[in-house]
């Protein structure tokens, strides 16, 4: 993360905690991301439809196990 | 979106397309943190007609067959609105010929190399196209060497410089 320039330490230490949260997420295996984004639509959609726009958040099956490369 | 991905799968079984692989926001998602899209990105590698159009009728019309309907741009295969891209270019078809395959929990499936996101972000070059560049750079772990021969064969290393400097 790039250095902020006239931010508190307690600030810093937030944002350095946000970036790891980021991070972290990113290390997610994919089929749960994918059950974050399906989350992620269900927030903005609300907002979005509040806003005029129609937007469908993905109805599919729960399923449970994890994705992984065969290759990289 | 397993059940998406074996529909997908089935298709190209059976010659529907000879080959798929995801990209867009859902691809990017494979190497980053989940980013909020409401479609997913299929791009496929389609046969010309004789009239060198290619055409999406085929693959609309299998799916019809199967009980899917379009919406939209889309069509809503398994809950997951699907849209249809065939290679525009030779990016994308080298990106494609080129996608790393993946197990979707036990479904197999490609998703396009990072690399090949970035370059094809740049190609595209909107706003938010810009914004995945700087995350596919930030979480991705892109391979610089695959990636800087990838910007020269396709002229993307001037927009790369304008993005990341």
């Amino acid at each position: 993360m790039e250095a902020l320039d006239g931010v508190s330490p307690e600030v810093a230490k937030i944002f350095a905690a946000k970036e790891n949260r980021r991070q972290a997420l990113a290390r997610l295996p994919f089929p749960e991301k994918v059950r974050v984004v399906i989350q992620l639509q269900e927030m903005a959609a609300v907002i979005l439809r509040a806003r005029g726009k129609s937007v469908r958040p993905w109805k599919v099956a729960p399923s449970s196990s994890k994705a992984s490369p065969t290759k990289s | 979106m397993k059940r998406t991905l074996q529909t997908l799968n089935e298709l190209e079984r059976e010659g529907v397309f000879p080959r798929y692989a995801i990209g867009g926001a859902m691809a990017a998602t494979f190497y980053v943190e989940p980013l909020l899209t409401f479609d997913l990105d299929v791009f496929i590698l389609l046969q010309p007609k004789t009239t060198g159009l290619i055409s999406l009728t085929a693959i609309y019309e299998a799916l019809r067959a199967r009980g899917y309907r379009e919406e939209n741009q889309c069509v809503l295969i398994e809950g997951v609105p699907v849209q249809f891209l065939p290679a525009y270019n030779s990016l994308v078809e080298e990106a494609l010929n080129q996608a790393q395959e993946i197990l979707y929990e036990d479904v197999p499936a490609r998703v396009l190399r990072s690399e090949h996101l970035v370059a094809i972000c740049l190609q595209t070059g909107r706003s938010k196209d810009r914004e995945r560049v700087r995350i596919l750079r930030e979480q991705a772990n892109l391979d610089m060497n695959f990636l800087a021969a990838v910007l020269k064969r396709y002229e993307l290393e001037e927009k790369w410089k304008l993005w990341t400097e």
